[in-house]
Order: C-alpha cells, then sequence, then structure tokens
C-alpha cells in the first residue's frame, strides 16, 4: 500500500511525506536537525513543490493532509492543491482530512 | 466544561455539504466572529501596533485544527482567569507583527507582553510552549 502525507502536522508511519522546498532550503537550523532526525529514524520525504507534487497519476493508495491550507496561498507560498490529490490517487484511493475519510477516487 | 464555551476547533469539523477546502474557507470567515462570541479578542494585524498593556497575542491558521483547539484551551483558561487579556489575529497577514520570532515556518505566532515589554515570543513549538506554559504553569516550575 503506498501512503502519501502532504505535509501538515506531524508525520504519517509508513507514509511517504511531501514537503516543500521551503522546508529545506530556507529552513531554520532547528528545523533542520529535526528534519534530519527523522530521515535518521528512517522516514522518507518527498521535497516537491505543493503544485506540482512528483509523483505519477493514479499512483497512491491513500493521501493523508493534516492541518495544511487547502487551495489557498499563504505567507509560506501555495497550500496543498486538492487538484494534486486527486491525480496522485489511484482509483479507488481514498484521501483522509484531518483523520476522516473525505473522498474515495471513482 | 462549561458547554456554553465557544468551541473553535468546531469551525473545522467535517460538513458533509461541503468539500475540506470550502470548510476551510468557512472556518477563515468565520474566526472573527467566534472570537467575538468568545473570552478571547479579535484583533486586525494593523490594530496590534496599537495594543498596550499586559497580553498574550496568538496569530493564527483558521486552516489549522490544532491552532484552534489551542484557542479552545486558551478560551476556558481566560474564562476560568479573567484577568488575562488575549488577543487573537491572523497569522497570514500578521505572521511579521510580533518582534523577535524570526522567519515564520509553522504557526501559530504567539508573543507575550508583561510590564509593557515583550518577554516571550515564538512561532510553531515555541509558540505553543509559551501558550502552554500560561495554561500550566506549574509544569514550568517543576520542570
Amino acid at each position: 500500500m503506498f501512503v502519501v502525507n502532504l505535509g501538515g502536522e506531524g508525520e504519517v508511519p509508513g507514509a511517504l511525506n511531501q514537503q516543500p522546498p521551503w522546508f529545506v532550503v530556507t529552513s531554520s537550523a532547528v528545523n533542520l536537525q529535526y528534519f534530519v532526525r527523522l530521515v535518521g529514524q528512517g522516514k522518507d520525504y518527498l521535497i516537491c513543490p505543493n503544485e506540482t507534487v512528483a509523483l505519477p497519476d493514479g499512483c497512491a493508495d491513500v493521501v493523508h493532509t493534516n492541518s495544511v491550507p487547502l487551495d489557498v496561498t499563504t505567507w509560506r507560498g501555495p497550500g496543498v492543491q486538492t487538484s494534486e490529490v486527486r491525480r496522485i490517487l489511484k482509483s479507488g484511493g481514498v484521501w483522509i482530512n484531518n483523520g476522516q475519510i473525505r473522498w474515495t477516487k471513482p | 466544561m462549561d458547554e456554553t464555551l465557544t468551541r473553535f476547533a468546531a469551525l473545522l469539523d467535517p460538513d458533509p455539504l461541503l468539500t475540506p477546502t470550502e470548510e476551510q474557507r468557512r472556518a477563515i470567515n468565520l474566526l472573527p466572529s467566534v472570537v467575538a462570541q468568545s473570552h478571547l479578542t479579535w484583533s486586525s494585524p494593523s490594530e496590534l501596533a496599537k495594543l498596550s498593556g499586559d497580553r498574550l497575542v496568538v496569530a493564527v491558521a483558521a486552516w489549522s485544527r490544532q491552532d484552534l483547539e489551542l484557542l479552545d484551551s486558551l478560551n476556558r483558561y481566560v474564562a476560568a482567569h479573567p484577568g488575562i487579556q488575549v488577543y487573537v489575529t491572523d497569522v497570514d497577514q500578521a505572521f511579521d507583527q510580533i518582534p523577535g520570532v524570526g522567519e515564520v515556518f509553522q504557526t501559530p505566532v504567539v508573543g507575550r507582553w508583561a510590564g509593557g515589554v515583550l518577554t516571550q515570543s515564538g512561532s510553531g513549538y515555541a509558540g505553543r510552549k509559551i501558550v502552554t506554559d500560561l495554561l500550566h504553569p506549574s509544569r514550568v516550575a517543576s520542570s
């Protein structure tokens, strides 16, 4: 089962955790130390823009979003795009937002 | 718990008639009025610099359930401790309005003033710790 976590609060066990480039490019030393520690613990990360998630169409069984801005631009740039959530889910795949299933791809 | 207290986290409760995006937009639009009905005080970012006195300023993201749950905790605390003034504002417009925070990566952004002086400020985990230290001073004293 391929599980993707598109940013947000905390990491999802067993998921590929996506973060936008600023997370590692402009992040503080404290953030980077935290990031390095998580990678050292075996967490997998994908660093790519929220607008163009670097994953193929229909690849994910589950996409998680937890307390992330959806379809809006914040002071940190574009938030998670629900069009990308829908694109990367495979047929029958589910989008879980804040712990609840919100959409199943036909 | 006082059931008459506002519940901020409810702003993001799933609504079968709305998409999660629409729910977040609703939360962003409703947050100022929900704050107005609570024991907290809404402040526009342009008003922050004019505030005075001992206060806690919390800049939150209405799309963050964790931030809204933090407001719920603060609201309950202020209801029981009415001496403290807590101002809430929108982090998207006020992320750079609290001195000493540096670059903001995560929410909330928090500043605490006492005796006319900014005594604590921070964002993300550090911002939440300022709030939780206020809510649970005994933990700070014993740590």
